[in-house]
């Protein structure tokens, strides 16, 4: 335990069990001491907090705390841990720069409790075999893991056993039948997990597909989820519903059973899968607030814009309350018909990259 | 759209092609006597078309809230243009015939055919100069605006037709094409058929124009892409001055290559001069931001203010700001990295001393607004002419278009010269 820094999590509470007038006194405190934590420890990050108190001083919304926008994560070194901590490190996908967040122990620990109290609010408690869509080389990050690995690390604690069933080869990771075959062995028709990166999982499928005739019905408990974005299968005309007609074809399970789920390696430990309404829902120990995409205001229902992500787990660096580039619809304050309290939201993608308009150009050093 | 016999494509080309509307307009502007005109009857006709515009002509009423109407209009004004033309031109009856320059050598400027200009995004207005220029000189003009952009030139064009003759015959000279960026068989029907390719805008904007093919004469005229600044004495400059300095940075939202990102102010922050600036400079830009209205910021450029602030403050510089992302003003001790300044994001850098500040100044430099004493200004410009700076207007003229721009004569490169030899006198 970190003085002053209490954990978030309640006893005998489920995610997304709090009424929203006692999730924001939770949060809200909660929010704040570890915002003081970071201003102590991380000098750039105490001089942003105090430049936002001088115009914002008693915060009474959640909505009212400052945020980093996550390219600064980018820019360069934003830690309050120790040197030891782990890296964390984005996909440079639109840029050729990847996120450095820090995750010391206690912020691993708490990753993990959050990632499996969330992920097992979707999937259930028992576990299972997991089957992953990668290669092992992926989680083998030494010093520094990359957001993929996260990813996959944070479901291990659901499984029973792990299975890697993608080899590299050249440049690519292609399916590896043999060791797929093998797991689905050692499954021997039990509910399984499997995960991939999106367009991992995607390619991953379509080649089994043609590769030739596939005949394995999973067990209907089983459950297939992916992250990391809709980007590239966008660029070659793959929607959310072809996507789950084509993963749920190959093992025989419904939409349903094919679960995305959004989450930056900036808030490592807080995935948001889908719910049965198509939407995503933050647990309470985190928040999502939707900022006018001109004005930065909070959103209301149905307002869309600019996806704001917070939550009490990082103790690594100050990237517990973070502005994405991403967009994001927000559907209900309350009362999702999933029965999961608080913030509904859908994820629309990331927000278009400025068209560039008049003759101005950026400052160039000379 | 087509009005008043002026055949015009001021419509998205989706039902016929670019290249083809081109070619058609191309061929019946050959059947016309285009050298009906000169160019004192065409001054006259622009002249006409300010006094309209001035008086606020009631089909110009879609451009009223436009940034730089105004300036378009007084810009038009017939001694404006004349001043301009003879910047560049000191025998304008060489635009009518052959004009002796020495005493045996005559020179004529001659039209050079079909001027292509390519509008910038959000300041379309600035294309305008260019056509004006163009139009004055007696050349054909195709202006190209996105097809997202709101068509500013045809309302230009109905009033400028329905002023006599002269003006008809400039807007039937004057094709308006609206195509998207990435139609590529539009941009590439415009580039073939250009003498003078005319491109504002953005980096990715010219590259794309440059890279298209072109006739092997084609004389290119590049707009951007440019950054500017302004070297300010906190000591000297009057509240008048300070809230044209704000004109100058809200104006066009910082999208014009002449707005100024980075303000260099010259004395130290806790001084009674430099914090009187910061605070006249921080009440002009609030009340203005107010009071000129701005495109709507899509969520990117949001954003890119919001990493802008963070970028700031985690460096160790101060903001002044609005609650929400109407304008920022940024104290630093040096122009921090990464930092884009736009959308009424400026940087204020405080000196002593012109050599702390020479190695800030961007590589693309282009406007460099000016406050400066009667010495220190001969210093500065001197050696900051050296490092790039194009021009040196005074606060609230800094989005004043004026030719030379970008550093290059403008209208003499809308003109083929040609000289003659004339005979020995007899003897």
């Amino acid at each position: 335990m970190i003085p002053g820094v209490p954990s978030p999590f309640l006893a005998d509470t489920r995610p997304y069990a709090l009424v929203p007038p006692r999730k924001k006194a939770h949060l809200l405190e909660s929010l704040i001491q570890v915002q003081e934590f970071h201003a102590v420890r991380c000098g750039p990050y105490g001089r942003l907090l105090s430049e936002w108190r001088r115009r914002c001083p008693s915060p009474s919304e959640v909505s009212d705390l400052p945020y980093l926008p996550v390219t600064v994560f980018k820019d360069g070194v934003l830690r309050s841990a120790s040197d030891d901590a782990m890296q964390l490190n984005s996909s440079a996908t639109t840029s050729d720069r990847s996120s450095m967040v820090f995750a010391d122990r206690e912020t691993r620990i708490r990753q993990t409790t959050s990632a499996n109290a969330i992920l097992r609010d979707f999937v259930g408690y028992e576990r299972r075999p997991y089957l992953v869509f990668d290669v092992e080389a992926t989680v083998r990050g030494g010093a520094a893991m990359s957001a993929r690995g996260a990813a996959i690390l944070g479901l291990a604690h659901l499984s029973s056993e792990i299975y890697f069933v993608m080899r590299q080869e050249g440049e690519r990771i292609r399916i590896d039948r043999a060791a797929l075959r093998r797991a689905i062995d050692a499954v021997s028709g039990r509910p399984f997990l499997a995960y991939g990166f999106t367009h991992v999982l995607y390619s991953a499928h379509q080649e089994l597909r043609e590769d030739g005739p596939w005949s394995w019905t999973a067990h209907p408990g089983s459950y297939v989820l992916h992250s990391g974005g809709w980007k590239r299968l966008q660029a070659i005309a793959v929607d959310k519903s072809r996507f789950n007609a084509i993963i749920g074809g190959v093992w025989g399970l419904a939409d349903r059973n094919v679960i995305d789920f959004y989450g930056v390696i900036e808030q490592a430990g807080i995935p948001y899968p889908d719910c049965e309404e198509g939407l995503k829902h933050p647990p309470y120990w985190a928040d999502v607030v939707i900022r006018a995409s001109d004005s930065l205001d909070p959103v209301d229902e149905g307002g869309m814009g600019l996806i704001q992500l917070m939550n009490c787990l990082p103790l690594g660096g100050p990237n517990h309350s973070v502005l994405t580039e991403d967009l994001g619809e927000l559907v209900v304050r309350d009362g999702c018909r999933c029965g999961r309290r608080g913030v509904g939201f859908r994820f629309m993608g990331r927000a278009p990259r400025a068209e560039i308009r008049g003759c101005s150009d950026v400052a160039q050093r000379g | 759209m087509s009005h008043k016999g002026v055949d015009m494509c001021a419509v998205p080309c989706g039902d016929a092609s670019v290249g083809e509307k081109i070619r058609k307009w191309l061929a019946s502007q050959e059947k016309e006597n285009v050298e009906s005109f000169g160019y004192p009857q065409r001054l006259a006709a622009f002249h006409k078309l300010s006094r309209a515009m001035l008086m606020r002509d009631v089909k110009l009423d879609g451009l009223v809230h436009l940034s730089g109407a105004a300036f378009l209009a007084s810009f038009l004004d017939g001694a404006h243009l004349e001043s301009l033309i003879r910047r560049e031109i000191p025998h304008t009856d060489a635009l009518e015939r052959f004009v002796r320059i020495e005493e045996r050598k005559s020179i004529r400027l001659v039209r050079r055919g079909t001027v292509c200009h390519w509008l910038a995004g959000n300041v379309p207005l600035l294309g305008a100069f260019s056509w004006a220029l163009s139009a004055l000189v007696g050349n054909r003009n195709i202006l190209r605006l996105s097809s997202r952009q709101d068509d500013v030139v045809t309302p230009i064009m109905d009033v400028l037709s329905d002023l006599d003759t002269v003006g008809r015959r400039i807007a039937a000279e004057t094709l308006v094409v609206r195509f998207d960026r990435d139609d590529s068989e539009g941009h590439r029907a415009m580039s073939q058929n250009a003498d003078v390719r005319i491109a504002w805008g953005g980096r990715e904007a010219i590259e794309t124009v440059r890279s298209l093919p072109c006739p092997w004469h084609c004389e290119d005229v590049l707009m951007g892409p440019r950054a500017s600044i302004a070297v300010i004495d906190a000591a000297s400059i009057t509240e008048g001055a300070i809230g044209r300095l704000a004109t100058d940075v809200v104006f066009f939202d910082q999208m014009a290559c002449s707005s100024p990102q980075l303000l260099f102010v010259r004395g130290r922050p806790g001084h009674d001069a430099f914090d009187r600036f910061l605070d006249q400079f921080s009440s002009a830009i609030a009340s203005q931001s107010g009071a000129y209205r701005r495109h709507r910021l899509d969520a990117s450029e949001t954003y890119q203010i919001e990493l802008d602030r963070a970028r700031v403050v985690l460096s160790g510089g101060e903001l002044r700001r609005d609650a929400n992302t109407q304008w920022t003003i940024a104290l630093v001790s040096c122009p921090v990295r990464g930092v884009v300044g736009m959308n009424r994001f400026v940087q204020v850098v405080p000196f002593e001393s012109f050599r702390a500040i020479w190695e800030f100044f961007p590589a693309n430099l282009q406007t460099c607004i000016v406050q400066l004493g009667a010495t220190d200004l001969v210093d500065f410009t001197e050696r900051a002419a050296l490092l790039g700076v194009c021009r040196f207007p005074l606060p609230g003229e800094g989005n004043h278009f004026e030719v030379p721009w970008d550093g290059s004569l403008l209208v003499s490169r809308f003109l083929r010269w040609v000289t003659r030899t004339d005979p020995a006198p007899a003897p």
